[in-house]
């Protein structure tokens, strides 16, 4: 008994202890360039994908830009326009950005409260003049990964490679964003290789890596032996049969080379980062605009890395980047209309 | 099979005097299936009630525990704060303000608690009849799915007001139909109600899915309907905030759930089955369709909590909208003791937790994570009367009188 | 028609069956110890992502996936042991703790992760389990494929379910675990300290969640990934009543499980052309038809769930 009595006092003295710590570390410092608030999509920081990526850009723009950061990591999609709302109340914020295409609806809601607040978001449109929408051309990132692949798998002598022209994606949800990558991904890989067969299959969930590799293991058992993880955490499963099996994988917003640094083929980048920098840039700069900014591998919004695709491969794959960068390429986006894009583009 | 279940059953019987001592002392009830309010059989029972009764302390309610045990609850997540490098001043300043700053964070509190009333209350009505639901997360898809059908595939040239009533009868409609299948198959079966909730829970949101997809799509990256027009919503409960006429909705439902389960025959049999099923069955209850109702009414409650989302805060059908709003209303339940009015209190104290963890997470910069931690560590001590009775005890008379649960 | 056939009798379906079901089935076997011997284990997902965060951290620290395995036993069993507490010495709800363990579970992982690794979403990768080859076995045509190799935790699972089978059925202290469950005052009377039995039983479900864990962080993968345990613990807890509170039946239901899902797997990459979320909810459809079909009566052990006050130590 006496011990919880003095263990209570010992309480209060932390308790104490803690206040005026808290009061000496929150002043100082100088004025920042600019304030700005993020709003993570639900999957929250972690994820090695769009979040994760969209963190560091907001880092960098602490390091480099001198501006001073504040983020919410929301888990439910009711939070979303509550987390805005409190956020643009303060009115403290130069720039406030939502990350992920489910947060359109309340962002549409709050904006026209506050007319005078700058939001930016990333992967879908908002269409009001103080929000700047960033969307990307998934299907061309797509496209460059299926031309790599489609590539690859009839190389003879590399081990991870087999006989059969078979080569995988597995995704993390059937849902358009997703359907988009493989969608290009199709028409990359049979644009170069009619004879390629494409397999692609769906975790059903974007945190369930054990399930994501027994998915990737099922292709490579139908002769895949290359497959694309376009499935976030899932995803991380599709390096780790990759791995284990001495196939090859294909990582996915991020470089994950570091994951398999034998099996790790080339990965899909979204800039995330670079695109919350821009804004928050443009911001200070006084240059911000409204409106829709569709990003590609024109705009640097998208891209690949070399990693341990052959160098040949490597000039291929940029000739025809420079097609689709030209506009003389334009990727289908429905994996319905891959066939039909196929049949009108034949060589 | 049948001796074994009536003997089974009279063992429950003996074993409820116990119970009840414990009840009276802590004014707590523990078991999923029984109720308070049934007279203790035997004299003995009666006075070491009346011993504990003196023993314990007179006046300290059911609330009381709970509050000491959230209370509890929030001290060890104040140690864990500060153990992380965080002011704790700063954290639970913040989660008052988030929950009850302003009417705008009330109403977020309330908005919250909104889908958890409706979905504890679903569980709670199940578990009333011996049922355990773990289905309401799949419920509330359907439910949300033909609330959202009904509104838009009426158009315009409906009445709002009808509109609104239609889809709410929909979405209780087809909760309903979802968990009638378990009940049926318990009833009559024997197939156990855990495993068929739980797969279903998947199929409603496959379902669901599969058919938003095919049918519904809005065009564009989400796989979700038009949005619902600004007359056919559930209106603002507060102009300007968040919280809607759900609330209030689910307050009805309390209400209703309450009225049918003391005031009417079939809800006093639903209890009888949920306290022996033997003994109502020789009593003459129907005792499957009992189960089966207990079910359908189950499922129309959590079919309404997805109404509620759908129609009052996101106004459309979102694919994969719930966050676990049919898990957490079994915590929601339990912490009600499976009464329709202990679910108000309870879903109110899971919404405050998730609005002021939010301000906390903005303003204090708390890791959400530690949130889900102290959540844990709520739900835990709250459901357990004996450790916040200890607590007081203790800290009331020191050593010796009190503890021992 | 043909095609249809090759999925369905696919043999890697089979495999894959073996590796997606051992994890479920060591977390029910665990479900099936804790009610029999009278207490609700809801928490069986929380022990599972506990072991699992054990694991890596176990292997993390001494770069030794053996010893990490074995930080997953106790973590997991530590994860029983609370739940224990609350169930048995504070009288709390079963249902009601178990769920508060699994929130309490995914908010101390995911933290954890943040204080140790700086990333909520994924740890470092450590040390993971090699796979392990059965000499002679692995060579035998068909037998070869399905059993020859897998993860040494593979063939820990089926010799853990015998034992767990005779332990629970054909062993003294199984025997006193089943009266804790049915027949509290008669255990009781015979001289059964009934908490005590209930205590080893809920912390030794949490030990075979935890090594469930394990399977999934070190020998499946080599990391751990926040809420990776992604529902299988409710999958186990609904393969325990489908299995009647009996490891050997909980293994069978597992299996069922994780058939329906490998199929699922396959269907999606074969000619059978389905929507996805239809494919997806064929496993949930097929348990439900094989649990209406099978009329299985589940009942569970007499006295689950309820507080028992033994007369001596009131």
């Amino acid at each position: 008994m006496a011990v919880f009595r003095k263990s209570g006092r010992v309480w209060g003295v932390a308790l104490l202890c803690v206040l005026v710590l808290a009061v000496g570390v929150s002043t100082g410092a100088a004025a920042p360039k600019a304030r700005v608030a993020v709003v993570f999509a639900t999957g929250g920081l972690g994820d090695k994908s769009f979040n994760d990526s969209g963190f560091a850009g907001l880092k960098r723009a602490e390091k480099e830009l001198g501006i001073e950061s504040q983020y919410a990591e929301p888990q439910q999609i009711a939070e979303y326009e509550t987390l805005l709302t409190q956020f643009a109340q303060t009115r403290k914020y130069d720039l406030i950005v939502s990350i992920g295409f489910d947060q359109a609806d309340a962002l549409k809601v709050v904006s026209a409260k506050f007319p005078n607040q700058k939001f930016a978001i990333i992967d879908t449109v908002v269409d009001a003049p103080n929000v700047a929408s960033y969307v990307y051309k998934e299907q061309e990132r797509g496209f460059v990964l299926g031309v790599i692949a489609g590539l690859m798998t009839t190389r003879t002598g590399d081990p991870r490679i087999n006989a059969e022209k078979v080569i995988g994606v597995v995704g993390g949800m059937d849902i358009p964003l997703i359907n988009a990558n493989i969608a290009g991904y199709m028409a990359g890989a049979k644009y170069v290789n009619p004879d390629v067969k494409v397999l692609y299959s769906y975790v059903g969930a974007w945190a369930d890596p054990a399930k994501g590799k027994e998915l990737t293991l099922v292709q490579f058992n139908q002769g895949a032996d290359i497959v694309w993880q376009a499935a976030g955490r899932s995803g991380l499963g599709v390096i780790k049969a990759a791995e284990e099996t001495n196939h090859y994988a294909i990582g996915a917003d991020s470089d994950q080379c570091y994951l398999a640094p034998k099996n790790v083929l080339t990965n899909g980048m979204k800039f995330v980062d670079n695109t919350i920098y821009t804004a928050i840039e443009q911001v200070i700069s006084g240059k911000f605009k409204g409106g829709i900014h569709v990003l590609g591998l024109a705009e640097k919004g998208l891209g690949y890395t070399t990693s341990l695709v052959p160098a040949d491969i490597v000039a291929k794959v940029d000739a025809l980047a420079q097609k689709v960068i030209s506009g003389e390429l334009a990727i289908p986006d429905k994996i319905q209309d891959v066939d039909a894009w196929l049949k009108a583009h034949k060589k | 099979m049948k001796d074994g279940e009536t003997e089974r059953r009279c063992e429950h019987e003996h074993e409820r005097e116990h119970e009840h001592e414990h009840r009276h002392e802590r004014g707590c009830g523990h078991q999923v299936s029984t109720r308070e309010g049934e007279p203790s059989r035997g004299a003995a029972a009666r006075v070491v009630r009346r011993a504990a009764g003196r023993l314990a302390r007179p006046g300290v309610s059911d609330i009381a525990y709970s509050a000491v045990a959230v209370l509890l609850a929030l001290v060890i997540g104040a140690i864990l704060i500060a153990a992380s490098g965080y002011s704790v001043i700063d954290a639970y300043a913040n989660l008052f303000d988030g929950a009850f700053g302003s009417i705008y964070n009330f109403a977020n509190t309330l908005m919250m608690a909104t889908p958890l009333l409706f979905t504890g209350l679903s569980v709670a009505v199940a578990f009333q009849c011996g049922l355990f639901n773990v289905g309401a997360e799949g419920q509330l898809y359907v439910g949300g799915l033909a609330s959202a059908v009904v509104v838009l595939v009426l158009g315009p040239a409906v009445p709002g007001v009808v509109r609104v009533l239609l889809a709410l009868v929909a979405g209780a409609l087809a909760g309903a139909v979802l968990a009638a299948g378990p009940g049926y198959m318990k009833a009559r079966l024997g197939a156990h109600e855990v495993i068929t909730t739980i797969m279903l829970n998947y199929v409603g949101v496959f379902l669901t899915t599969f058919l938003v997809k095919t049918y519904l799509k809005e065009p564009g990256p989400v796989d979700q309907t038009p949005l619902l027009p600004v007359g056919a919503r559930l209106p603002e409960l507060i102009p300007g905030t968040r919280v809607s006429w759900g609330i209030v909705l689910g307050v009805a439902a309390v209400m209703a759930v309450d009225y049918i389960l003391r005031r009417t025959s079939v809800g006093y049999e639903i209890q009888t089955v949920g306290r022996n099923a033997a003994a109502a069955e020789y009593a003459g209850v129907n005792v499957p369709g009992r189960i089966v109702l207990a079910m359908v009414m189950s499922g129309a409650i959590a079919g309404l909590a997805g109404s509620s989302v759908v129609m009052g805060t996101l106004y459309r059908f979102i694919t994969n909208f719930s966050p676990g709003y049919g898990f957490t209303g079994i915590a929601v339940a339990v912490l009600a003791r499976n009464k329709p009015w202990g679910v108000l209190p309870a879903a109110l104290l899971f919404g405050m937790l998730q609005s002021g963890g939010m301000s906390m997470q903005l303003f204090a910069r708390i890791p959400a994570d530690l949130m889900t931690l102290v959540q844990g560590i709520v739900i835990l001590f709250v459901a357990a009367p004996a450790l916040a009775s200890m607590f007081l005890a203790r800290s009331r008379a020191g050593a010796g009188t009190g503890g021992r649960g | 028609m043909r095609e249809i056939l090759d999925v369905i009798f696919d043999i890697n379906n089979v495999t894959a069956t073996i590796r997606m079901a051992t994890p479920i089935a060591l977390a029910a076997m665990g479900g099936a110890f804790s009610e029999r011997s009278g207490v609700i284990n809801i928490g069986l997902e929380g022990m599972i992502l506990t072991g699992a965060f054990c694991g890596v951290l176990g292997s993390y620290i001494s770069g030794s996936p053996w010893l990490g395995v074995l930080f997953a036993v106790v973590g997991g069993g530590l994860m029983g042991a609370i739940l224990a507490v609350f169930a048995i010495k504070l009288k709390a709800d079963h249902v009601v703790s178990g769920v508060g363990l699994n929130i309490f579970a995914l908010g101390l992982t995911s933290w954890l992760m943040q204080v140790l690794w700086k990333n909520r979403g994924t740890s470092v990768s450590v040390n993971g389990l090699p796979m392990f080859s059965i000499p002679v076995v692995r060579d035998v045509p068909v037998l070869g494929t399905i059993l020859g190799t897998h993860s040494p935790l593979v063939y820990m699972m089926l010799i853990l379910i015998f034992l767990g089978w005779v332990v629970m059925f054909k062993t003294p202290l199984g025997l006193r675990i089943r009266m804790a469950g049915e027949h509290p005052e008669a255990a009781d009377t015979v001289g059964i300290n009934v908490h005590a039995v209930q205590y080893f039983s809920v912390i030794l479900s949490g030990c075979l969640a935890g090594l469930g864990g394990a399977y999934l962080s070190l020998a499946q993968l080599n990391w751990f990934s926040m809420n990776m345990s992604a529902g299988r613990g409710y999958m186990a807890l609904a393969a325990n009543i489908f299995g009647q509170w009996n490891p050997i039946g909980g293994l069978g239901a597992s299996f069922l499980f994780a058939f329906t899902d490998a199929l699922q797997m396959r269907i999606q990459t074969s000619p059978i052309k389905l929507p996805t979320d239809i494919i997806q909810m064929l496993p949930y459809i097929l348990t439900i038809l094989v649990l209406a079909g099978a009329v299985i009566r589940s009942r569970p052990p007499a006295a689950l769930g309820r507080h028992y006050e033994s007369g001596r130590a009131a």
